[in-house]
């Protein structure tokens, strides 16, 4: 009955929201946009099931004294901070404000912009022409930096050109026989799931 | 000669990352406004608002996130700046919980200068958690899950949403979001009503997005923060993008030139591991 009732479930729904996309019946689609409502409800409660998660994971850490703890009472002290603050003073609070700009944001930023370190130190040691196949991939990706700097532009104003066309045409053509092909298998999986075929959703390997 | 190519093939990280780092500060510094060249696809995007007739509305969704906020949050102010002085009105929601404080920001920031008023011309929808589920939504059933604005009030009161119960009532889609939202919105609102479609991405994204600018599905985009400078450029208003710009071109240089000495030294170091092997 574990195994078979969430089955059950995935394949009625499942089905209702595949059928009700193809064929216009107003009771099927009433259910349908119901049932997608009940997937908004339910992921506003997997936010709380991810806080719960959080707290039960790192108050573990601090309780077995697990290496780097004051980390987990450092993130514990911090969530329920700005938990409160957000509940008594509201989200557009000046303190509220004041934390997101000041502390999220900046450290959110300043963790996107290690990239524009690390990126470089990268291509510096990889991006080696070892075959005529990385040499295209090289020569490629060196036409569209420059067609999309303005250094490039000052350099040869064709650069800009050149970059719309690696982009519009080999680009578009790969890209689209990649999410054409990402786009059957992720048919394919769905329909594995809602047959019951694919059941790794429930933690089984089956 | 050799002994000199073999440091620069093992120089090390630390080096690599003050020279970036100098190349992006310098500029920031002491701006040296390299050219730009708008793309056709950032121009489409303009010139998609641009055609809009005042008083007509724009829906725009994001999740500009603070790690996405350096590419993104320059396209969501050049957007906004520009209907705003176009007289067009925006409707905003966000799919990503770090995004309605950017929301707000943009909104109140730039109320003074270009005279808008909350609720009349410009709304902005509270945050749902779901991700694509919300998209969906908004696709198919827009009044059952927004009754009110981010701040609890009715949006029943407000001009802005009059006459609006289906997404199909605004005049043009706008996404800004870094990874998925443009996915959503190609498979739950612009395929099923064929409205027409901008989308701003992260660069990095620009080759994944393209494919449909190319099929006609979205009718422009804006791409990293060099799409911002562009929309910035059309618009006459420069901003963060163009200031961003001369930061980035001299970083792209520098990376440049530092994949074509990595690859010149390794050539010429493996030409002289075979004249000794000879």
């Amino acid at each position: 009955m574990k195994t078979e009732l969430p089955v059950l479930v995935a394949f009625i729904v499942g089905t209702i929201i595949v059928v009700s996309y193809f064929l216009n019946i107003p009771t099927l689609q009433v259910t349908a946009e119901a049932l997608i409502n009940w997937a908004v409800i339910l992921s506003g409660f997997a936010l709380g099931l991810g806080v719960i998660n959080l707290l039960q994971v790192h108050s573990k850490n601090i309780a077995m004294k697990s290496s780097k703890w004051g980390l987990s009472v450092w993130l514990i002290l911090v969530m329920v901070v700005t938990f409160v603050i957000g509940i008594t003073q509201g989200t557009q609070s000046p303190v509220y404000s004041f934390m997101f700009n000041n502390v999220y944001t900046a450290l959110g930023a300043t963790v996107f912009a290690l990239h524009a370190f690390f990126l470089p130190a990268a291509a510096f040691k990889a991006f080696r022409i070892t075959s005529l196949e990385s040499g295209i991939f090289l020569l490629a990706g060196v036409l569209v930096m420059l067609g999309q700097i303005g250094i490039g532009t000052a350099i040869w104003d064709q650069f800009p050109a050149i970059k719309s066309w690696i982009m519009n045409v080999p680009n578009s053509s790969a890209m689209r026989g990649i999410t054409i092909t990402a786009a059957l298998g992720l048919a394919s999986t769905g329909l594995r799931i809602i047959l019951g075929l694919d059941r790794t959703y429930l933690g089984s390997a089956e | 000669m050799t002994q000199f190519l073999r440091k620069l093939d093992d120089i090390d990280d630390r080096i690599i990352h003050v020279i970036i780092g100098l190349s992006v500060l310098l500029p920031l510094i002491r701006p040296i406004q390299l050219p730009l060249s708008p793309s056709d696809m950032s121009m489409d995007a303009f010139e998609a608002i641009n055609s809009m007739p005042p008083g007509s509305r724009m829906f725009l969704i994001t999740e500009v996130e603070p790690t996405t906020a350096a590419e993104l949050f320059p396209q969501l102010v050049a957007v906004h700046r520009h209907a705003m002085s176009k007289g067009v009105r925006v409707i905003y929601a966000c799919t990503s919980p770090g995004s309605p404080p950017f929301l707000t920001g943009v909104v109140n920031d730039w109320q003074e200068k270009y005279s808008y008023e909350y609720g009349k011309d410009v709304v902005i929808l509270p945050f749902r958690a779901g991700g694509e589920s919300v998209v969906v939504q908004i696709g198919q059933n827009f009044g059952g899950l927004y009754d009110q604005d981010y701040r609890g009030d009715s949006l029943a009161g407000m001009e802005i949403m009059q006459g609006i119960s289906d997404i199909e009532d605004v005049d043009l889609v706008v996404s800004i979001g870094g990874a998925e939202l443009y996915r959503w919105v190609v498979r739950h609102i612009q395929a099923p009503t064929g409205l027409p479609t901008i989308v701003g991405c992260t660069a990095v994204m620009t080759t994944f997005v393209v494919p449909f600018y190319s099929s006609g599905q979205f009718v422009g985009i804006i791409s990293g923060l060099g799409g911002a400078a562009d929309y910035e450029y059309l618009a006459g208003v420069p901003g963060a993008g163009t200031s961003g710009m001369d930061a980035q071109s001299l970083g792209h240089m520098v990376l440049l030139i530092l994949v074509a000495l990595g690859n010149i030294s390794a050539f010429l170091l493996k030409r002289d591991s075979n004249n000794k092997g000879n």
